[in-house]
């Protein structure tokens, strides 16, 4: 049976997961949007893209635009397949396996 | 970590799904689409109205509304751009922003050079040339909501400019053209693209 993935499982970073595996690989998600988009606060957000981030699963950039800072997220190769593997098992459990 | 339950697998599948297909439409841009289809449904109704209803201040009033449009459009689009960045992305926002340059000085230069002497025929051709546009851009990002706008308000320009008066020809532009902007950019909204 293919294993879960403990760290992409909590509901959050399941969330952040899908929502940055959904983007095209050149892409990366505003720190903002994804916060609006997920409804979670900016400390939850923070602390669990940290993990992720930890994990190898995701980068974040930070940078200026228009002067004004601004945090980019974008998934890696890693994380892309981690959750690939992980949603492989939960169909795999969905199914009886 | 327990393994989750058949119910707990299929509930963390459907968040899966409920969240990658909201991104895919922010990606998408339904709700800039949306709200840029909105608001020249708004104008070309204001813009109409005002040529129906005040003829000798209406080009002043036009050429205004119309500059307020673009600016508008702009600021949504490079708004819109702080929010999910891809080399792939900017580089389709800059063709699509070079292809409507283009389409606009077609638009505007095209009846001026065929020495087109009426000007609702000028209008009709300039606004036919921008829903061409709409088609274009609908078969090239395979965006059918565009496709149906071009044809419909192309469909719609034609029609009224070979039968009714000019001031009713005004009056249809605004409530045709402009309530099928609207229209196409409630049904983006409602999740019909």
């Amino acid at each position: 049976m293919a294993d879960l993935n403990e760290l992409i499982h909590q509901p959050v970073r399941l969330r952040i997961m899908s929502a940055l595996a959904s983007l095209a690989s050149d892409a990366q998600v505003d720190f903002t949007y994804l916060k609006k988009l997920l409804e979670v606060t900016d400390g939850n957000l923070g602390t669990h893209l940290l993990k992720l981030e930890e994990a190898g699963y995701l980068t974040q950039e930070k940078t200026f635009v228009d002067r004004k800072p601004r945090t980019y997220i974008r998934i890696t190769k890693v994380g892309r397949q981690a959750f690939k593997k992980h949603v492989a098992a939960l169909k795999e459990i969905l199914n009886g396996g | 970590m327990s393994t989750p339950t058949p119910e707990e697998a299929r509930q963390a599948l459907a968040d899966i799904d409920v969240i990658s297909r909201q991104v895919r439409q922010a990606v998408r841009g339904d709700g800039l689409v949306s709200n840029i289809l909105m608001l020249w449904g708004v104008l070309w109704m204001l813009i109409f109205m005002c040529g129906y209803l005040a003829p000798p201040r209406a080009v002043q009033i036009i050429w205004g509304l119309n500059g307020l449009g673009v600016m508008a459009t702009a600021f949504l689009m490079a708004r819109r751009g702080k929010q999910v960045r891809s080399a792939s992305g900017s580089k389709i926002g800059m063709q699509l922003a070079f292809f409507w340059a283009v389409v606009m000085v077609y638009a505007i230069a095209l009846p001026f050079l065929l020495g087109l002497s009426s000007w609702p025929t000028r209008l009709a051709l300039m606004l036919s040339v921008v829903m061409l546009g709409y088609v274009i851009q609908g078969i090239w990002t395979k965006d059918k909501i565009f496709i149906v706008l071009g044809l419909f308000i192309t469909a719609a320009i034609l029609i009224c400019h070979a039968w009714l008066t000019v001031p009713a020809f005004l009056l249809a532009l605004g409530l045709l053209g402009g309530g099928g902007l609207l229209a196409g950019g409630l049904a983006v909204r409602l999740g019909w693209r």
